[in-house]
């Protein structure tokens, strides 16, 4: 079985490679005017019918024996580069979220109204009026990522809310996107003519300059350069869910550093830094221990042990040379300051794929290369919330285990300085479908309103 | 006590200073691998003696003067430790300590790179610069885009770019940016018409991040000059950790649009705070040829396996690894996050690492708009 990139047959195709016909302006307008087209069909079809449709296609890449599982599964380490292990992890991980339970939750958590989507709904309480959300008539969504599944989830997204959708996946994260709406297009071709996928490489900006002007809104994953440079070229009518850099952190209460729990809490760890190679938003890269040097010293010595035990399950795919020069320098850094006296300590290194550092309490700084963990202790979570004053509009997850009594007001201070989302350590790398994606109601940021007062 | 104090280490200090001097000041004429290799090994010994953060590191490896006998086998320390040490080799009080600028948004501390000497900072990059920049020799308006070295003392390149105006700047040359109010675009743009109308060919130096500043401003209020015949504009530096980045070839186009240099005329440096010498691309001194980067005579460049640290061979990427004897006063063998290849040719740049974003679903190793794939 092939997926191909468009909607279409294959004589259709337009992705710019393989000998097919380039992308250009002209075939992204025909495009988009099927894509339009294709609305009054999907506006039709009951969003919880819809939840149904979508999640009966994201269960077969659950299902060991749907070859559209396997051919995922095929694609996504070269494309991603990860290993296949770390493949089936990710899109297992991934189509979790994509189940016809896990979707209708998702609607029934983002619109508590049931059918806000199809019609006009009584607000219940509150000021007399009813209430409708509406997509739009058409939508871009891009990434610009390499984690395998981002842009599916995407696509999910916008088809629940009935916005026909253009989606165009980072290199690395193509095979799912496409293989999804492959899988839609047998289940429903009329829903699944309501979105396409379109790949094109980087480095040309006319591709996005041709589609940015076709579309009601944009949802983009990428760089802080990247969003700002797609707000620059965007009307300003048109709103951007503009889903930037962020990082994610853990915080360890003492309860989860001593023994009987240590062990759990390190390989929870080590399963969040190394899930997706520590590539996504939602990957620890910082971790904080509340309590002393010896406590987080411990904690550091196990998560080591962990993520050896991780590189058997799962090896890390092969490392960039900008990833390997990061690493690189992270080592060689930690070996000339402890010459210099300094009591930083590194297990691991370039030639087992992982590191954890063991700093003194200061600002960590992010290492930036694949399952390479920065730890420290503070004494409490103010400390924490202080190192991580300057970081807010970059916070995004912060993974938590043993805070105990003291987890409310901790939690509290690390919402203040920034963080979005909490959750155990071990369900840091799979978010819910429902979560608040960077602060925001995943559905919610791609509708608009409109209130029938009384 | 200052730094040329007369002590044991300041004597061979002093040494090296004299040795090396003549070379900066002649930096057409070639450095033979014996000489550069004696001079390497000379500064390594004080660097051991003198630094002992630097010692303790290079006996972690078992690397000390006895027993290494090649530069390449030189401990090189990572561009990063710059950040946390202070690897000033030379006794006494440095005369500058150069700051790194900030990086990725929260990503906290810079280096500090200490310089025992300006003067020979000065004499390692000015005739280097005058090679690249003024090849035909004179003096010229110098328009520098970046705040001066009495407004950024730690800057190592406004320090750079200062030598460069006392040396081939004539009375129209300045200073047209500020650390805390950027470009200073009314007095540039008198700055460029006047030389406009003087019809005296110029040289207008910035950053890569100043010179975007400028084109978003000239754009916006509809700036065009077309600058006289031999003209030439020098470019530096990436966008790491800006929020706004532009591909190199767009930038000069429209630089030339506004501007009314060729792109011909245009030259990258390529350099960092935690080195003393700099790259050119030899564009104005031999016209017409490739455009890669080529080291001073005091410098080698290589590029490296970044898994192993092995040698790559001439043309095959590998991080960018820097023996610059203009370090002399710290640490000459400098490890950096950058990519690149080393041929015949010269060095051949391929980007800077963007700070330290990872790459992922809603980070850098862009394929959007970037550089990449």
């Amino acid at each position: 079985m092939t997926a191909a990139g468009g909607e279409g047959t294959a004589a259709e195709g337009t992705v710019a490679e393989g000998g097919r016909r380039p992308l250009d302006a002209g075939a992204l307008r025909s495009a988009a005017g099927r894509l339009r087209a294709a609305r009054p069909a999907l506006l039709a079809v009951p969003a919880a019918r819809l939840a149904e449709l979508l999640g009966g296609v994201g269960e077969r890449f659950l299902d060991p024996a749907d070859p559209l599982r396997e051919e995922a599964l095929a694609r996504v380490p070269q494309e991603a580069g990860i290993s296949p292990a770390m493949a089936e992890r990710v899109v297992a991980g991934m189509a979790r979220d994509w189940t016809r339970a896990r979707l209708a939750a998702l609607l029934a958590a983002e619109f508590p109204q049931p059918g806000v989507l199809d019609r006009f709904t009584p607000a219940g309480s509150g000021p007399p009026r009813a209430l409708r959300a509406l997509g739009d008539a058409l939508a871009l969504h891009v990434g610009s990522g390499s984690v395998p599944g981002v842009c599916a989830t995407s696509l999910i997204r916008s088809l629940l809310v009935k916005t026909p959708v253009l989606v165009k996946p980072g290199a690395g994260d193509r095979a799912l996107t496409e293989l999804f709406l492959h899988g839609l297009r047998e289940a429903d071709a009329d829903v699944a003519a309501a979105a396409a996928v379109r790949y094109w490489p980087g480095g040309d900006p006319a591709p996005l300059d041709a589609t940015l002007a076709l579309v009601e809104r944009v949802v983009a994953y990428g760089s802080d350069a990247t969003m700002a440079a797609i707000r620059n070229r965007l009307p300003v009518s048109v709103p951007l869910v503009a889903y930037h850099h962020r990082s994610s952190v853990a915080v360890l209460g003492p309860e989860a550093v001593r023994s009987p729990a240590l062990a759990r809490t390190a390989a929870d760890l080590a399963f969040a830094v190394a899930t997706f190679d520590q590539r996504g938003c939602v990957s620890p890269h910082r971790a904080w221990v509340l309590g002393d040097r010896e406590e987080a010293r411990r904690l550091a010595a196990a998560t080591a042990e962990a993520l050896t035990l991780e590189a058997h399950a799962a090896p890390p795919g092969p490392r960039t040379p900008d990833e390997a020069a990061r690493l690189r320098q992270a080592v060689s850094g930690v070996e000339v300051r402890r010459a210099a006296g300094a009591p930083v300590e590194l297990w691991g290194g370039v030639p087992e794929g992982w590191a954890v550092i063991l700093e003194e309490p200061c600002r960590l700084e992010t290492v930036g290369a694949p399952r390479t963990l920065v730890l420290t202790w503070a004494a409490d979570p103010a400390e924490v919330a202080a190192a991580l004053a300057d970081e807010g509009a970059h916070l995004q997850s912060a993974g938590v285990a043993g805070l105990g009594g003291s987890a409310e007001a901790a939690v509290e201070m690390l919402v203040r300085a920034g963080v979005t989302r909490v959750a155990p350590l071990g369900e840091l790398p799979f978010p819910p479908a429902w979560w608040l994606h960077d602060g925001q109601g995943p559905l919610r940021a791609l509708v608009r309103w409109t209130a029938w007062e009384a | 006590m200052p730094a040329d104090a007369d002590s044991g280490s300041g004597g061979e200090w002093r040494a090296l200073k004299r040795e090396l001097r003549p070379h900066f000041l002649d930096p057409l004429r070639p450095l033979e691998e014996d000489r550069f290799h004696a001079l390497a090994l000379a500064a390594f010994r004080f660097q051991y003696l003198g630094s002992e953060v630097y010692r303790r590191f290079c006996d972690g490896r078992g690397a000390t003067p006895d027993r290494v006998t090649r530069w390449q086998d030189v401990p090189a320390v990572p561009a990063t430790a710059f950040k946390h040490l202070d690897l000033g080799a030379t006794p006494g009080v440095p005369e500058a300590v150069f700051l790194t600028s900030g990086t990725t948004a929260g990503s906290g501390r810079r280096g500090r790179h200490p310089v025992p000497s300006l003067s020979l900072y000065r004499a390692a990059a000015v005739p280097w610069f005058g090679a690249h920049l003024v090849p035909e020799g004179g003096r010229l308006p110098v328009l520098a885009l970046v705040p001066s070295p009495d407004r950024a003392p730690t800057s190592s390149l406004s320090t750079m770019m200062g030598f460069a105006i006392e040396a081939f700047g004539s009375a129209a040359s300045g200073f047209f940016a500020d650390a805390e109010t950027g470009v200073a675009h009314d007095a540039f743009q008198d700055a460029l018409r006047d030389a406009e109308h003087a019809g005296e060919a110029v040289l207008v130096m910035g950053t890569a991040f100043a010179w975007v500043h400028w084109l978003e401003h000239a754009t916006a209020h509809g700036v065009r000059v077309r600058l006289p015949e031999g003209s030439r504009l020098m470019e530096t530096g990436g966008f790491k950790g800006r929020s706004r980045a532009v591909p190199r070839g767009e930038l000069y186009r429209e630089l030339s649009a506004r501007l009314g240099i060729p792109q011909a005329r245009m030259v990258n440096e390529y350099g960092m705070t935690e080195l003393l010498s700099q790259l050119y691309e030899p564009v104005l001194r031999a016209p017409g040829g490739p455009r890669v980067h080529r080291a001073p005579p005091w410098m080698r460049v290589r590029a490296l396996d970044p898994e192993t640290l092995a040698p790559r061979a001439p043309g095959d990427s590998g991080i960018l690894a820097f023996h610059d004897l203009a370090n002399v006063g710290s640490v000459c063998a400098v490890l950096t996050e950058d990519l690149g290849s080393v041929d015949d040719e010269g060095v051949h740049l391929e980007g800077r690492i963007a700070g330290a974003e990872p790459r992922g679903c809603s980070l850098a190793m862009e394929s959007l708009l970037g550089e990449g794939r």
